[in-house]
Protein backbone atom coordinates (compact mmCIF):
# COMPACT_ATOMS: atom_id res chain seq x y z
CA UNK A 1 0.00 0.00 0.00
CA UNK A 2 2.59 2.47 0.91
CA UNK A 3 4.61 2.02 -2.25
CA UNK A 4 2.00 2.42 -4.14
CA UNK A 5 0.95 5.78 -2.12
CA UNK A 6 4.50 6.57 -2.93
CA UNK A 7 4.08 5.96 -6.75
CA UNK A 8 1.36 7.96 -6.94
CA UNK A 9 2.62 10.91 -4.86
CA UNK A 10 5.32 10.92 -6.77
CA UNK A 11 3.15 11.09 -10.12
CA UNK A 12 0.80 14.20 -8.95
CA UNK A 13 4.31 15.54 -7.66
CA UNK A 14 5.34 15.37 -11.25
CA UNK A 15 2.02 16.58 -12.67
CA UNK A 16 2.48 19.98 -10.28
CA UNK A 17 6.13 20.37 -10.58
CA UNK A 18 6.12 23.57 -12.83
CA UNK A 19 3.89 25.22 -9.42
CA UNK A 20 5.68 23.53 -6.81
CA UNK A 21 9.09 25.03 -8.04
CA UNK A 22 7.48 28.17 -9.09
CA UNK A 23 6.58 28.52 -5.27
CA UNK A 24 9.87 26.95 -4.08
CA UNK A 25 11.56 29.70 -5.87
CA UNK A 26 8.92 32.31 -3.66
CA UNK A 27 9.67 30.81 -0.53
CA UNK A 28 13.43 31.16 -1.35
CA UNK A 29 13.51 34.40 -2.61
CA UNK A 30 11.25 35.61 0.22
CA UNK A 31 13.11 34.00 2.93
CA UNK A 32 16.68 35.27 1.40
CA UNK A 33 15.64 38.60 1.13
CA UNK A 34 14.48 38.74 5.09
CA UNK A 35 17.33 36.93 6.43
CA UNK A 36 20.11 38.90 4.12
CA UNK A 37 18.21 42.37 5.63
CA UNK A 38 18.65 41.04 8.98
CA UNK A 39 22.11 38.74 8.84
CA UNK A 40 24.06 41.81 9.64
CA UNK A 41 21.78 42.65 12.71
CA UNK A 42 21.76 38.89 14.11
CA UNK A 43 25.56 38.81 13.25
CA UNK A 44 26.29 41.74 15.57
CA UNK A 45 24.20 42.08 19.18
CA UNK A 46 24.80 44.96 21.11
CA UNK A 47 23.41 45.34 24.52
CA UNK A 48 23.93 47.53 27.76
CA UNK A 49 26.15 45.72 29.61
CA UNK A 50 25.58 44.14 33.13
CA UNK A 51 28.45 43.00 35.89
CA UNK A 52 28.30 39.07 35.21
CA UNK A 53 28.07 39.74 31.77
CA UNK A 54 25.22 38.97 29.09
CA UNK A 55 23.72 35.47 29.25
CA UNK A 56 20.92 34.46 26.57
CA UNK A 57 21.61 35.00 22.99
CA UNK A 58 17.75 35.87 21.42
CA UNK A 59 18.16 34.53 17.68
CA UNK A 60 15.03 32.74 18.02
CA UNK A 61 13.03 35.97 18.34
CA UNK A 62 15.04 38.03 15.34
CA UNK A 63 14.17 35.16 12.87
CA UNK A 64 10.40 35.15 13.85
CA UNK A 65 9.44 37.90 11.30
CA UNK A 66 11.21 35.55 8.55
CA UNK A 67 9.00 32.38 9.66
CA UNK A 68 5.96 34.67 9.83
CA UNK A 69 5.82 35.71 6.37
CA UNK A 70 6.88 33.01 4.99
CA UNK A 71 4.60 30.83 7.17
CA UNK A 72 2.00 32.41 5.18
CA UNK A 73 3.63 31.94 1.53
CA UNK A 74 3.71 27.98 2.58
CA UNK A 75 -0.02 27.81 4.18
CA UNK A 76 -1.19 29.24 0.54
CA UNK A 77 0.56 27.22 -1.49
CA UNK A 78 -0.22 23.68 0.61
CA UNK A 79 -4.23 25.04 0.68
CA UNK A 80 -3.80 25.26 -2.88
CA UNK A 81 -2.08 21.89 -3.52
CA UNK A 82 -4.34 20.34 -1.38
CA UNK A 83 -7.44 21.47 -3.28
CA UNK A 84 -6.11 19.68 -6.17
CA UNK A 85 -7.83 16.39 -4.91
CA UNK A 86 -11.43 18.09 -5.31
CA UNK A 87 -10.29 19.25 -9.09
CA UNK A 88 -9.90 15.65 -10.02
CA UNK A 89 -12.87 14.31 -8.30
CA UNK A 90 -14.39 17.49 -10.01
CA UNK A 91 -13.09 16.18 -13.42
CA UNK A 92 -13.56 12.36 -12.45
CA UNK A 93 -9.52 11.76 -12.79
CA UNK A 94 -9.68 9.67 -10.19
CA UNK A 95 -11.98 6.77 -11.30
CA UNK A 96 -8.97 6.56 -13.78
CA UNK A 97 -6.71 6.21 -11.15
CA UNK A 98 -9.20 4.13 -9.00
CA UNK A 99 -9.64 1.32 -11.74
CA UNK A 100 -6.18 0.63 -11.42
CA UNK A 101 -5.33 -1.61 -8.47
CA UNK A 102 -4.56 1.01 -5.61
CA UNK A 103 -7.15 1.50 -2.63
CA UNK A 104 -8.63 4.26 -1.97
CA UNK A 105 -6.86 4.58 1.04
CA UNK A 106 -3.72 4.53 -0.68
CA UNK A 107 -5.09 7.18 -3.45
CA UNK A 108 -6.03 9.52 -0.25
CA UNK A 109 -2.49 9.03 1.57
CA UNK A 110 -0.62 9.69 -1.66
CA UNK A 111 -2.38 13.04 -1.94
CA UNK A 112 -1.64 13.84 1.72
CA UNK A 113 1.82 13.01 0.65
CA UNK A 114 1.94 15.11 -2.37
CA UNK A 115 -0.38 18.17 -0.81
CA UNK A 116 1.10 18.70 2.52
CA UNK A 117 4.57 16.68 3.53
CA UNK A 118 6.25 18.26 0.17
CA UNK A 119 5.01 21.80 0.62
CA UNK A 120 6.34 21.37 4.21
CA UNK A 121 9.59 19.67 3.09
CA UNK A 122 9.91 22.87 0.61
CA UNK A 123 9.38 25.40 3.53
CA UNK A 124 11.91 23.44 5.35
CA UNK A 125 14.30 23.33 3.03
CA UNK A 126 14.11 26.79 1.61
CA UNK A 127 14.54 28.22 5.36
CA UNK A 128 17.72 26.00 6.31
CA UNK A 129 19.54 26.09 3.59
CA UNK A 130 20.54 29.66 3.56
CA UNK A 131 20.94 29.54 7.21
CA UNK A 132 23.11 26.08 6.68
CA UNK A 133 24.99 28.16 4.19
CA UNK A 134 25.78 31.04 6.35
CA UNK A 135 26.13 29.55 9.84
CA UNK A 136 24.61 26.06 10.55
CA UNK A 137 24.35 27.54 14.22
CA UNK A 138 21.70 29.37 13.16
CA UNK A 139 19.70 26.17 12.14
CA UNK A 140 19.07 25.57 15.99
CA UNK A 141 18.47 29.10 16.92
CA UNK A 142 15.37 28.99 14.39
CA UNK A 143 12.64 28.22 17.52
CA UNK A 144 11.70 24.83 17.28
CA UNK A 145 8.16 24.98 18.95
CA UNK A 146 7.37 28.03 16.79
CA UNK A 147 8.22 25.91 13.66
CA UNK A 148 6.37 22.79 15.21
CA UNK A 149 3.18 24.51 15.43
CA UNK A 150 3.43 26.82 12.49
CA UNK A 151 3.25 22.99 10.89
CA UNK A 152 0.44 22.14 12.95
CA UNK A 153 -1.37 25.00 11.75
CA UNK A 154 -0.95 24.55 8.32
CA UNK A 155 -1.54 20.61 8.16
CA UNK A 156 -4.59 20.79 10.36
CA UNK A 157 -5.73 24.10 7.48
CA UNK A 158 -4.15 21.44 4.80
CA UNK A 159 -6.56 18.25 6.03
CA UNK A 160 -9.53 20.66 5.90
CA UNK A 161 -9.41 21.28 2.27
CA UNK A 162 -8.82 17.29 1.72
CA UNK A 163 -11.82 16.91 3.70
CA UNK A 164 -13.86 19.55 1.86
CA UNK A 165 -12.36 18.05 -1.09
CA UNK A 166 -13.64 14.75 -0.16
CA UNK A 167 -17.16 15.77 1.05
CA UNK A 168 -18.26 18.20 -2.05
CA UNK A 169 -15.93 17.11 -4.73
CA UNK A 170 -15.20 20.74 -5.96
CA UNK A 171 -12.07 22.40 -6.33
CA UNK A 172 -13.91 26.03 -5.50
CA UNK A 173 -15.67 24.50 -1.90
CA UNK A 174 -12.61 23.03 -0.94
CA UNK A 175 -10.33 26.31 -1.79
CA UNK A 176 -12.83 28.88 0.03
CA UNK A 177 -13.43 26.42 3.06
CA UNK A 178 -9.83 26.54 3.07
CA UNK A 179 -9.13 30.31 2.87
CA UNK A 180 -12.44 30.69 5.07
CA UNK A 181 -10.18 28.45 8.05
CA UNK A 182 -6.62 30.10 7.28
CA UNK A 183 -7.85 33.27 6.62
CA UNK A 184 -11.13 35.01 6.99
CA UNK A 185 -11.99 32.72 10.56
CA UNK A 186 -8.68 33.98 12.44
CA UNK A 187 -9.67 37.82 11.97
CA UNK A 188 -13.28 37.54 12.91
CA UNK A 189 -11.73 35.29 15.85
CA UNK A 190 -9.58 38.30 16.84
CA UNK A 191 -12.15 41.35 16.18
CA UNK A 192 -14.74 39.26 18.32
CA UNK A 193 -11.71 38.20 20.83
CA UNK A 194 -10.96 42.14 21.38
CA UNK A 195 -14.66 43.38 21.32
CA UNK A 196 -14.79 40.84 24.14
CA UNK A 197 -11.89 41.81 26.49
CA UNK A 198 -12.51 45.44 25.66
CA UNK A 199 -16.50 45.03 27.46
CA UNK A 200 -15.15 43.02 30.21
CA UNK A 201 -13.02 45.95 31.73
CA UNK A 202 -11.84 44.36 34.95
CA UNK A 203 -10.59 41.20 34.33
CA UNK A 204 -7.49 40.98 33.10
CA UNK A 205 -7.14 38.05 30.52
CA UNK A 206 -4.59 35.31 30.67
CA UNK A 207 -3.62 32.97 27.76
CA UNK A 208 -5.19 30.32 29.26
CA UNK A 209 -8.34 32.20 28.81
CA UNK A 210 -7.98 31.94 24.93
CA UNK A 211 -6.63 28.62 24.59
CA UNK A 212 -9.42 27.16 22.88
CA UNK A 213 -7.54 29.31 19.91
CA UNK A 214 -4.69 27.17 19.67
CA UNK A 215 -7.46 24.38 18.63
CA UNK A 216 -7.37 25.03 14.91
CA UNK A 217 -4.58 28.25 15.12
CA UNK A 218 -1.77 27.19 17.54
CA UNK A 219 1.11 29.04 16.45
CA UNK A 220 -1.35 32.28 15.79
CA UNK A 221 -2.21 31.44 19.63
CA UNK A 222 1.59 31.76 20.22
CA UNK A 223 2.65 34.86 18.59
CA UNK A 224 -1.00 36.62 20.06
CA UNK A 225 -0.55 35.85 23.63
CA UNK A 226 3.44 34.88 24.17
CA UNK A 227 3.32 38.32 26.29
CA UNK A 228 0.20 36.97 28.28
CA UNK A 229 2.45 33.95 28.86
CA UNK A 230 1.46 31.08 25.78
CA UNK A 231 3.00 28.11 26.25
CA UNK A 232 3.94 26.15 23.27
CA UNK A 233 3.21 22.67 24.43
CA UNK A 234 0.04 23.48 25.52
CA UNK A 235 -0.83 25.28 22.28
CA UNK A 236 0.12 21.89 20.31
CA UNK A 237 -1.66 19.67 23.27
CA UNK A 238 -4.63 22.02 21.45
CA UNK A 239 -4.39 21.16 18.19
CA UNK A 240 -2.98 17.72 18.19
CA UNK A 241 -6.49 16.14 19.02
CA UNK A 242 -7.95 17.70 16.74
CA UNK A 243 -5.45 17.04 13.65
CA UNK A 244 -5.36 13.65 15.15
CA UNK A 245 -8.88 13.40 14.43
CA UNK A 246 -9.31 14.82 10.87
CA UNK A 247 -6.51 12.68 9.37
CA UNK A 248 -8.60 9.62 10.86
CA UNK A 249 -11.63 11.53 9.32
CA UNK A 250 -10.09 11.53 5.73
CA UNK A 251 -8.29 8.10 5.83
CA UNK A 252 -11.86 6.35 6.83
CA UNK A 253 -14.30 8.37 4.91
CA UNK A 254 -12.13 7.80 1.52
CA UNK A 255 -12.09 4.26 2.73
CA UNK A 256 -15.51 3.94 3.14
CA UNK A 257 -17.88 6.31 1.77
CA UNK A 258 -15.72 8.01 -1.23
CA UNK A 259 -17.62 7.40 -4.27
CA UNK A 260 -16.21 8.23 -7.87
CA UNK A 261 -18.13 8.64 -11.18
CA UNK B 1 10.12 12.69 -6.73
CA UNK B 2 13.66 12.94 -5.88
CA UNK B 3 14.28 14.37 -8.99
CA UNK B 4 12.04 17.80 -7.37
CA UNK B 5 13.55 17.32 -4.41
CA UNK B 6 17.41 17.55 -5.72
CA UNK B 7 15.45 21.04 -7.86
CA UNK B 8 14.45 22.43 -4.57
CA UNK B 9 17.71 21.97 -3.06
CA UNK B 10 19.39 23.61 -6.04
CA UNK B 11 16.79 26.45 -6.31
CA UNK B 12 16.95 27.38 -2.63
CA UNK B 13 20.73 27.01 -2.86
CA UNK B 14 21.06 29.72 -5.74
CA UNK B 15 19.20 32.34 -3.84
CA UNK B 16 21.11 31.80 -0.70
CA UNK B 17 24.24 32.19 -2.75
CA UNK B 18 22.96 35.74 -3.87
CA UNK B 19 21.93 36.68 -0.35
CA UNK B 20 25.69 35.62 0.38
CA UNK B 21 27.76 37.59 -2.12
CA UNK B 22 25.38 40.63 -1.33
CA UNK B 23 26.06 40.58 2.58
CA UNK B 24 29.13 42.98 2.55
CA UNK B 25 26.95 45.44 0.83
CA UNK B 26 23.96 45.55 3.13
CA UNK B 27 24.77 47.35 6.77
CA UNK B 28 21.89 48.15 8.56
CA UNK B 29 22.21 50.34 11.58
CA UNK B 30 21.12 49.33 15.45
CA UNK B 31 21.65 51.74 18.32
CA UNK B 32 21.99 51.32 21.66
CA UNK B 33 22.30 53.56 24.30
CA UNK B 34 24.50 53.37 27.58
CA UNK B 35 22.51 55.40 30.33
CA UNK B 36 24.76 57.41 33.52
CA UNK B 37 28.34 56.33 34.76
CA UNK B 38 29.36 52.63 35.72
CA UNK B 39 31.83 54.80 37.69
CA UNK B 40 31.85 58.41 39.09
CA UNK B 41 34.78 59.56 40.81
CA UNK B 42 35.38 63.70 41.90
CA UNK B 43 37.16 64.29 38.16
CA UNK B 44 37.04 61.15 35.76
CA UNK B 45 34.27 58.62 35.17
CA UNK B 46 33.54 55.62 32.78
CA UNK B 47 30.47 55.33 31.09
CA UNK B 48 27.96 52.37 31.19
CA UNK B 49 29.60 50.00 29.16
CA UNK B 50 27.94 48.45 25.88
CA UNK B 51 28.43 44.84 24.74
CA UNK B 52 29.45 43.78 21.54
CA UNK B 53 28.42 40.43 21.00
CA UNK B 54 29.31 37.75 18.13
CA UNK B 55 26.83 35.52 16.90
CA UNK B 56 27.91 34.11 14.17
CA UNK B 57 31.02 32.51 12.99
CA UNK B 58 31.87 34.77 10.01
CA UNK B 59 34.00 37.77 9.72
CA UNK B 60 32.42 40.37 10.77
CA UNK B 61 33.65 44.09 10.92
CA UNK B 62 31.72 46.94 12.16
CA UNK B 63 31.23 51.04 12.03
CA UNK B 64 30.88 52.51 15.27
CA UNK B 65 29.63 56.26 16.14
CA UNK B 66 28.79 56.81 19.95
CA UNK B 67 27.34 60.29 20.36
CA UNK B 68 27.06 61.17 24.21
CA UNK B 69 24.58 63.69 25.38
CA UNK B 70 24.59 66.33 28.97
CA UNK B 71 28.20 65.78 29.01
CA UNK B 72 29.36 67.32 32.06
CA UNK B 73 32.51 69.50 32.40
CA UNK B 74 35.19 67.06 30.47
CA UNK B 75 38.98 67.80 29.31
CA UNK B 76 39.18 64.39 27.65
CA UNK B 77 37.00 61.48 26.68
CA UNK B 78 38.43 58.56 24.97
CA UNK B 79 36.10 55.59 23.87
CA UNK B 80 38.19 52.50 24.94
CA UNK B 81 37.43 48.64 22.77
CA UNK B 82 38.42 45.75 24.91
CA UNK B 83 37.52 42.42 24.90
CA UNK B 84 34.95 41.39 27.08
CA UNK B 85 37.17 38.41 29.08
CA UNK B 86 40.12 41.34 29.14
CA UNK B 87 37.40 43.56 31.27
CA UNK B 88 35.74 41.05 32.89
CA UNK B 89 38.79 40.33 34.68
CA UNK B 90 39.95 43.79 35.16
CA UNK B 91 36.74 45.01 36.17
CA UNK B 92 36.61 44.89 39.75
CA UNK B 93 40.26 46.52 39.86
CA UNK B 94 39.48 49.89 38.46
CA UNK B 95 36.62 50.76 41.36
CA UNK B 96 40.12 50.86 43.36
CA UNK B 97 42.33 52.87 41.07
CA UNK B 98 43.21 56.23 40.79
CA UNK B 99 43.10 58.22 37.14
CA UNK B 100 46.19 58.12 36.02
CA UNK B 101 46.18 54.31 37.03
CA UNK B 102 42.57 53.63 35.49
CA UNK B 103 44.07 55.40 32.17
CA UNK B 104 47.21 52.84 32.34
CA UNK B 105 45.35 49.91 32.65
CA UNK B 106 42.35 50.73 29.64
CA UNK B 107 45.16 51.52 27.32
CA UNK B 108 46.53 48.46 28.13
CA UNK B 109 44.12 46.40 28.06
CA UNK B 110 42.06 47.79 24.81
CA UNK B 111 42.04 47.00 21.43
CA UNK B 112 41.43 50.29 19.94
CA UNK B 113 41.16 54.23 21.95
CA UNK B 114 39.57 57.03 20.20
CA UNK B 115 39.58 60.14 21.99
CA UNK B 116 36.02 62.05 21.38
CA UNK B 117 35.23 65.59 20.16
CA UNK B 118 33.26 67.89 21.43
CA UNK B 119 30.14 68.91 19.13
CA UNK B 120 28.10 70.80 20.92
CA UNK B 121 28.62 72.25 24.31
CA UNK B 122 27.02 69.32 26.09
CA UNK B 123 27.69 66.64 23.54
CA UNK B 124 30.29 64.30 22.66
CA UNK B 125 31.34 61.85 19.26
CA UNK B 126 33.74 59.41 18.69
CA UNK B 127 33.74 57.22 15.49
CA UNK B 128 35.51 53.78 15.42
CA UNK B 129 35.80 52.70 11.51
CA UNK B 130 36.38 49.08 10.27
CA UNK B 131 36.74 47.27 13.84
CA UNK B 132 37.24 43.91 13.38
CA UNK B 133 34.53 41.87 15.38
CA UNK B 134 36.51 38.52 16.50
CA UNK B 135 35.40 38.01 20.22
CA UNK B 136 32.76 39.96 22.10
CA UNK B 137 33.79 43.54 22.86
CA UNK B 138 32.95 46.10 24.98
CA UNK B 139 32.97 49.83 24.46
CA UNK B 140 33.25 52.49 27.34
CA UNK B 141 33.82 55.48 27.35
CA UNK B 142 36.30 57.10 29.76
CA UNK B 143 35.72 60.74 30.74
CA UNK B 144 38.08 63.35 32.89
CA UNK B 145 36.69 66.82 34.13
CA UNK B 146 34.81 68.00 36.84
CA UNK B 147 32.18 65.56 38.23
CA UNK B 148 31.47 67.15 41.37
CA UNK B 149 28.17 67.84 40.92
CA UNK B 150 27.37 64.60 39.10
CA UNK B 151 24.66 62.53 40.79
CA UNK B 152 26.07 59.22 42.39
CA UNK B 153 29.65 61.12 43.00
CA UNK B 154 31.53 59.11 45.59
CA UNK B 155 33.44 60.98 47.37
CA UNK B 156 33.19 62.01 50.93
CA UNK B 157 31.41 65.96 50.91
CA UNK B 158 29.63 67.34 53.91
CA UNK B 159 25.35 67.36 52.41
CA UNK B 160 24.17 70.56 51.59
CA UNK B 161 21.18 72.08 53.77
CA UNK B 162 18.15 71.25 51.38
CA UNK B 163 17.40 74.62 49.03
CA UNK B 164 14.13 76.21 49.76
CA UNK B 165 13.39 76.27 46.10
CA UNK B 166 13.72 72.84 44.67
CA UNK B 167 16.41 72.70 41.97
CA UNK B 168 15.66 71.34 38.23
CA UNK B 169 16.25 68.06 38.06
CA UNK B 170 19.85 67.17 37.07
CA UNK B 171 20.02 66.22 33.42
CA UNK B 172 21.65 62.53 32.83
CA UNK B 173 24.69 61.73 31.22
CA UNK B 174 23.97 58.94 28.33
CA UNK B 175 25.72 57.59 25.18
CA UNK B 176 24.43 56.29 21.96
CA UNK B 177 26.13 53.74 20.19
CA UNK B 178 25.25 53.73 16.46
CA UNK B 179 26.33 50.41 14.81
CA UNK B 180 26.54 49.26 10.97
CA UNK B 181 28.18 45.75 11.26
CA UNK B 182 28.97 44.34 8.01
CA UNK B 183 29.16 40.70 7.44
CA UNK B 184 31.93 39.13 4.74
CA UNK B 185 32.17 35.82 3.40
CA UNK B 186 34.29 33.33 3.95
CA UNK B 187 36.09 30.22 2.41
CA UNK B 188 34.28 27.89 5.22
CA UNK B 189 30.51 29.84 3.69
CA UNK B 190 31.99 29.04 0.07
CA UNK B 191 33.12 25.24 1.01
CA UNK B 192 29.13 24.77 2.81
CA UNK B 193 28.00 26.31 -0.70
CA UNK B 194 29.71 23.63 -2.53
CA UNK B 195 28.87 20.77 -0.22
CA UNK B 196 25.00 21.41 -0.77
CA UNK B 197 25.47 22.28 -4.15
CA UNK B 198 26.59 18.54 -4.67
CA UNK B 199 24.10 16.77 -2.29
CA UNK B 200 21.20 18.75 -4.65
CA UNK B 201 22.89 17.99 -7.97
CA UNK B 202 23.43 14.01 -6.52
CA UNK B 203 19.55 14.08 -5.82
CA UNK B 204 18.47 15.30 -8.80
CA UNK B 205 20.42 12.97 -11.11
CA UNK B 206 19.60 10.63 -9.14
CA UNK B 207 15.77 10.78 -8.95
CA UNK B 208 15.94 12.10 -12.71
CA UNK B 209 17.23 8.79 -13.72
CA UNK B 210 15.23 6.94 -11.84
CA UNK B 211 12.02 8.43 -13.37
CA UNK B 212 10.69 7.42 -16.48
CA UNK B 213 10.51 10.84 -18.08
CA UNK B 214 13.97 11.60 -17.36
CA UNK B 215 14.52 14.93 -18.62
CA UNK B 216 18.37 14.15 -18.74
CA UNK B 217 17.78 11.09 -20.98
CA UNK B 218 15.39 13.66 -23.45
CA UNK B 219 18.54 15.92 -23.82
CA UNK B 220 21.07 13.06 -24.19
CA UNK B 221 18.38 11.72 -27.22
CA UNK B 222 17.84 15.27 -28.34
CA UNK B 223 21.64 16.36 -28.57
CA UNK B 224 22.51 12.81 -30.27
CA UNK B 225 19.89 13.26 -33.09
CA UNK B 226 21.62 14.22 -36.59
CA UNK B 227 20.19 17.19 -37.98
CA UNK B 228 19.73 16.27 -41.76
CA UNK B 229 22.44 19.29 -43.21
CA UNK B 230 21.05 21.32 -45.98
CA UNK B 231 22.14 20.20 -49.17
CA UNK B 232 25.28 22.37 -50.69
CA UNK B 233 24.82 24.78 -54.18
CA UNK B 234 26.72 24.31 -56.60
Amino acid sequence: MRSKALLHSTYIVGMLSKELLIAMAALSIVQTVFLSMMLPNIAVEATPYYTGGFVTPQIRLILAPVLGITGFLYAIVTLIAAAQLGLELERGDATIYLSHPISRSSYVLSWIIASLIIPSTMFFISLAIPLLVVEPRLLFGVSGEEMLLLVLQVLTGGFIVLAASLLFKKRSLALASGFFEYLILPLIMTIALAIFFSLVHNVTPSARDVLWLAILYPYNYLVMFNHLGARWIEAAAANIPVLLALIVFVILYAKRRLEVG
Amino acid sequence: MLREFGLFVIISLLFASLTLFHLPFLTPHQTTCAYGFSIVKGDWGLSEAILLRRNLNVEISADIKMTAYNVPQVDQAILFVIPEKEYLRKEKIIYNLEREEVLKLLKKISIRAEPARRTAPQSLEVVIQDLALEESLILIAYLEGDFSSTPGVSQNITPAPPPSVPPPPPLYFNACFNIKAKVKIGGEQLARVIDVAVIGLALFVLGDLRSEDSWLRRLKRYSSVVKPSKPKRK
